[in-house]
């Protein structure tokens, strides 16, 4: 029976709530988010026509650089968040958009095998096309371009900046790289032009056309190959594992130089059978001349509760690489550790100490052991 | 079944007790999935008094019958229902899987706090109308005073008897068992007391809750982190776990990660960062690092005195065993262990040091806030020997800063600055500030300190990790201070806003909880950034349960139930000023905060009984107090917990426990449940209120003054409305 001194009725109570509750929760996310930058639209310089994409009809595009192969309407925008859908045609909206450049020891990257001791002026833009729960710089990977702060650094600034750093080497690094394909294009060809080195720090997730492209127009290029099961790309990362092999075959003997990275990371991919089987893939598809690098995770984006891989899991690590006859494998971010210089293949010597990334002593001589004269495979001057 | 009114006041002295150590036993079980920051820990508490809420709010009348029944159903549930939240806690980790390492979303640990917290406190406010009512057969318009102090002296027995007595000796399921064997014996006193017998089934339980215990957590454990669990052990602060993978050990203090040992290759670099600055100086105090190699090596360097302090005192001896296997140094005279808060130490005592490198964990809480804020830093400049050197540790950066990562990197960076003007500050993702004392003076660049620490090398002597010094160059150092991410720290740095995080005004826990929540772009960083949602939602909600007041109880119970609101909003937001003031002072210390947790409920007690006994103790006078004793608390936050803590703490207590039974007093007249269920459905409703806004809004917003300010302000209206009507 409803109550006579009631203003209203329940009913009409809880109708009453729920709505004031919805606007709240809603209309300030509504004032949050029109006043963030995503609203805004970027600058102009910023958006380029893209390579590597097809019209599908009725104004919907694909993708064709990466594997995602992402299908947009108008106005619509990749899973990288960087590559853009307008009218009908796809856009980079991050050309020269560069959200972070450092000056970084090419040892950082790592490349160990590349011009040892030699500085990289290292840029990033915004987006990524997979999504690691581990990823170092997601504050980059993992935000609209629109989100973060930037300058434009057009292609010829770019070596300009770079000659100015002190850096013989351009790297594009942080987030993905491969992303910003067009910029990479220009810019490197800018940077060779000036007498640069340019080279990428990617994930490989691209398709092998796009991978052999830019492949040609750098002059190393080195990979996360983060597991070698397809589940953990699934699960960890957003992606799958085929089509990094499929663009490390295509790029292998194309770029001048290429190694390998692998992020070790406790339980997830660091079992003695998954790490044999991928050396063993390496040593067949590509080279053994081709370094692999077993690194040592450190908590990190998501992953913020686990403790940093036993440094013993990653000498085991290195050993079976060396059991499937990869020649040059090293362990990485254990500052210190032995396994982090260069040994000789054929003596065994050390050719390279590392301590850190801003101590080397580099004693390969023209591109040989100096002590039993050896060639050593890299890029060495 | 009619109790009489001797078992009725038991049954509430129970519900107190049992609620006192349900509340503080479910926060730090329900850690176990969620992190322990004040987000989560706000939502806990929040979810406990909206489970109260809910309780005392749908709570129809019935028959008397019915309604012992419903008294007695709540005794007996409440502890089962917990037993089910705290092993479904547990459990959650198995149903929901998680990638190793990974937390669960904020959304999703709201939603846990939520349903693991609200079902258990609900029985805490369901009984209580009911009881009252029963109880007012005799007791009249006394009854709602009488069982809200029964009760508050049950909670008050309750959290004495938890933080003094059990804490230290039992385990969840013991504690749990006690109480539902309490329970039984209480059913069985009004009932039927042959019921008594039952009581054995959870008497037994309790003997072998640790067996249970231990199995339990150690499957789960095993199953969701990627090492096995060797060790586990409750301690006062919260849980320690040691797993064991290839080789090492890893320590985690309720679920978060603290070490690993040993740590040999990681610490390489921070012993020879700290050792170049050490020199010639010989005393040192360290906090934070973990006492695996950084300790060990920097006593194997010479310090002299080296005292170790570690954050959890529990945790020294829990790990000894394995900490004793990688680094036997427990025996070296140079170091001393101290168990014990680093504020309380460093405010307490006089000694002076050559160096103090404190390293504590991320500011996730107010708790962890104190070693970040200029305070701190201030006192530790004090702490140091003319010549001496502070060095610090903070939230770095890999490649580029988000306003949210730059902003919360700000807030303690000035903090640090403005109290060492002269210092120097790392690159990367930990950064390392060091602070002259006033006589010190720091190498000018990067370039100079490896100059100079390259004279002091190869480091000799024994006891030095070979991981440690093996091929050490003092280049190394220069990764420590990259040109290019250092110039840009400082571009960034100039474009932020962000205040120095102070003691008084507390930011950078705020501002790391919106950076975790931007981490995890969920739903709830866009909520909680900006200050915006939550006030304004708690407004809203406020105004729908006041509208909900007049539609049941009309003009007369919207002005109790608005004066209750605000009461149970001030007594919690003043007590989290009071004791956010005692840790500032005192630094935290575990028997301490207890005992203001203690002496709250005492004060609350001793008004409540008063008020119900003193028919002349009318609201608005009450309120007035109140606004004084705020006074009280603005003046100790000015001077600093001084002397009167104590005294103010228990006055204001003593004033926010008179008001219930005066305005139950004074509105009651014939329908004694419908008042008590208003009175204590609105006063846990202020408290959801107060806890929500005072860690999430005002204290990072406004700081301590602003928050005290607040409660003044929102005082007066209901000093006001008692004056005009409850005179
Ligand atoms: S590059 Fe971006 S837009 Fe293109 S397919 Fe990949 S994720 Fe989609």
């Amino acid at each position: 029976m409803k109550d006579p001194d009631a203003l209203f009725g329940r009913r009409e109570f809880l109708r009453r709530g729920g709505r004031a509750l919805c606007l709240t929760a809603f209309g300030s996310q509504l004032l949050e988010s029109c006043s963030d930058t995503y609203c805004q639209s970027g600058a102009a310089y910023y958006v380029k026509p893209a390579k590597m994409w097809k019209k599908l009809g009725d104004g919907t595009v694909q993708c064709l650089l990466c594997p995602n192969g992402c299908q947009l309407d108008e106005g619509e925008r990749g899973i990288c968040r960087v590559r853009k859908n307008v009218r009908g045609s796809l856009f980079t909206v991050i050309y020269s958009r560069i959200s972070a450049a450092h000056v970084d020891p090419i040892e950082k990257k790592p490349l160990f095998h590349y011009l040892p001791g030699s500085t990289a002026f290292s840029i990033a833009t915004a987006g990524c096309n997979l999504s690691c729960k581990f990823c170092q710089n997601w504050e980059l990977s993992q935000s609209n371009p629109e989100d973060l702060s930037a300058e434009q650094i057009t292609p010829e600034d770019l070596s300009r900046r770079a000659r100015a750093s002190g850096s013989r080497v351009i790297a594009y690094t942080y987030n993905e790289p491969t992303v910003q394909f067009e910029y990479i294009l220009d810019s490197a060809a800018a940077a060779r032009r000036a007498g640069l080195r340019p080279v990428i720090i990617s994930n490989g997730y691209i398709r092998p056309e796009a991978g052999k492209m830019l492949a040609r127009s750098l002059d190393a290029i080195k990979i996360d190959l983060k597991a070698f099961t397809n589940r953990f790309y699934t699960d960890i990362c957003g992606g799958s594992l085929r089509p990094v092999l499929d663009n490390l075959v295509a790029i292998h003997g194309t770029v001048k130089w290429l190694e390998l990275v692998v992020l070790v990371i406790p339980t997830l991919n660091d079992s003695p059978g998954e790490i044999r089987k991928m050396a063993a893939w390496v040593r067949k598809n590509l080279s053994g001349d081709v370094p692999m690098h077993f690194t040592r995770f450190h908590a990190m984006y998501r992953i913020q509760n686990l403790p940093p891989t036993p440094v013993s899991t990653l000498e085991r690590c290195r050993q079976i690489a060396r059991d499937e006859g990869i020649r040059y494998s090293y362990v990485g971010n254990v500052p210190g550790h032995r396994w982090e210089n260069t040994y000789c293949h054929n003596c065994g010597k050390m050719i390279i100490s590392r301590s850190g990334f801003f101590h080397v002593q580099n004693d390969v001589r023209n591109g040989a052991c100096p002590h039993c004269g050896a060639k050593v495979p890299g890029v060495w001057t | 079944m009619r109790s009489g009114r001797r078992g009725l006041l038991a049954m509430a002295f129970y519900m107190g007790f049992a609620a006192a150590v349900i509340e503080v036993l479910l926060i730090r079980e329900i850690l176990v999935i969620c992190r322990g920051n004040e987000l989560i820990i706000g939502m806990i508490f929040s979810s406990w008094f909206l489970g109260t809420y809910l309780g005392a709010r749908f709570n129809p009348k019935r028959s008397d019958a019915a309604l012992e029944r419903r008294v007695l159903a709540a005794i007996a549930l409440l502890p089962l229902v917990m037993a089910l939240s705290v092993y479904g806690a547990h459990a959650a980790r198995l149903v929901f899987p998680l990638t190793v390492g990974t937390f669960y979303s904020f959304a999703a640990e709201i939603t846990f706090a939520m349903v693991f917290t609200a079902p258990v406190s609900f029985f805490v406010g369901f009984y209580f109308p009911p009881l009252v009512s029963l109880l007012s057969r005799e007791m009249k318009e006394r009854s709602g005073g009488t069982v809200f102090y029964i009760e508050s002296m049950g909670s008050f027995a309750g959290g004495m008897a938890f933080s003094f007595l059990l804490v230290d000796r039992c385990n969840p399921l013991a504690i749990l068992s006690g109480l539902l064997c309490a329970a039984v014996l209480i059913i069985a006193g009004n009932t039927n007391r042959k019921l008594a017998a039952l009581a054995v089934v959870p008497l037994a339980v309790v003997f072998l809750s640790g067996m249970i215990e231990t199995r339990i957590f150690a499957g789960v454990w095993d199953r969701t982190h990627s090492g096995k669990l060797v060790h586990y052990q409750r301690t006062r602060y919260g849980s320690v776990a040691v797993e064991a993978s290839g080789g090492t050990v890893s320590v985690y203090g309720d679920g978060m990660l603290n070490y690993t040992l040993p740590d040999r290759y990681e610490s390489r670099g921070l012993f020879h960062l700290v050792n170049s600055f050490r020199e010639e100086r010989r005393s040192m105090l360290l906090m934070g690092s973990g006492p695996g190699s950084l300790l060990h090596n920097l006593l194997a360097a010479g310090v002299e005195r080296l005292c170790y302090f570690e954050s959890d005192p529990d945790l020294w001896a829990a790990t000894a065993a394995f900490r004793e296997r990688y680094y036997p140094v427990d025996d070296n005279a140079a170091l001393a262990v101290f168990r014990e808060d680093l504020r309380h130490f460093l405010s307490a005592s006089p000694e002076r040091f050559d160096m103090i490198v404190c390293l504590p964990p991320s500011p996730e809480n107010i708790m962890l806030n104190r070693f970040y804020t200029r305070e701190f830093f201030s006192l530790c400049k004090k702490r140091l020997n003319e010549r001496g050197v502070f060095i610090t540790s903070l939230h770095g950066f890999s490649s580029y800063l988000s306003p949210e990562r730059r902003d919360f990197i700000a807030s303690i960076y000035r903090a640090f600055a403005g109290e060492f003007p002269s210092h120097l500050k790392t690159s990367g993702e930990v950064m390392y500030l060091v602070g002259a004392g006033p006589d010190a003076t720091l190498p000018r660049d990067a370039d100079a300190l490896v100059a100079r620490y390259g004279r002091s090398l190869p480091l000799r002597g024994e006891g030095f990790d070979r991981e440690v010094v093996e091929r050490y160059s003092p280049d190394e150092l220069k990764m420590f201070f990259e040109g290019s991410h250092l110039r840009y720290f400082d571009s960034v740095m100039a474009l932020s806003a962000a205040e120095e995080n102070r003691d008084l005004k507390p930011g950078a826990y705020w501002k790391n909880i919106v950076l975790s929540a931007f981490r995890e772009n969920s739903i709830v960083y866009r909520l909680i950034r900006g200050f915006v949602f939550l006030p304004a939602f708690v407004i809203i909600i406020t105004i729908l349960a006041l509208l909900d007041i007049r539609r049941r109880h009309g003009a007369d119970g919207l002005r109790r139930g608005l004066i209750i609101c605000t009461t149970g909003f001030i007594s919690m937001s003043v007590m989290l000023v009071l004791i956010l003031l005692y840790q500032n002072a005192h630094g935290l210390v575990y028997y301490r905060i207890s005992l203001i947790n203690a002496l709250f409920m005492m004060g609350l007690t001793l008004g409540s009984m008063f008020a119900s006994r003193v028919r002349t103790a009318r609201p608005p006078y009450i309120l007035c107090a109140i606004a004084l004793s705020i006074g009280l608390v603005a003046a100790q936050a000015r001077f600093g917990a001084g002397a009167g803590f104590w005294a103010v703490l228990v006055v204001f207590a003593f004033l926010c426990g008179a008001v219930f039974p005066a305005l139950f007093y004074s509105g009651a007249q014939d329908d004694y449940m419908a008042s008590a269920s208003l009175l204590d459905s609105m006063d846990h409703f202020g408290a959801i209120a107060g806890s929500i806004l005072t860690v999430m809004t005002f204290l990072p917003l406004l700081g301590l003054h602003g928050t005290i300010a607040v409660n003044l302000l929102l005082v007066l209206p209901a000093c006001a409305i008692g004056f005009v009507k409850f005179r």
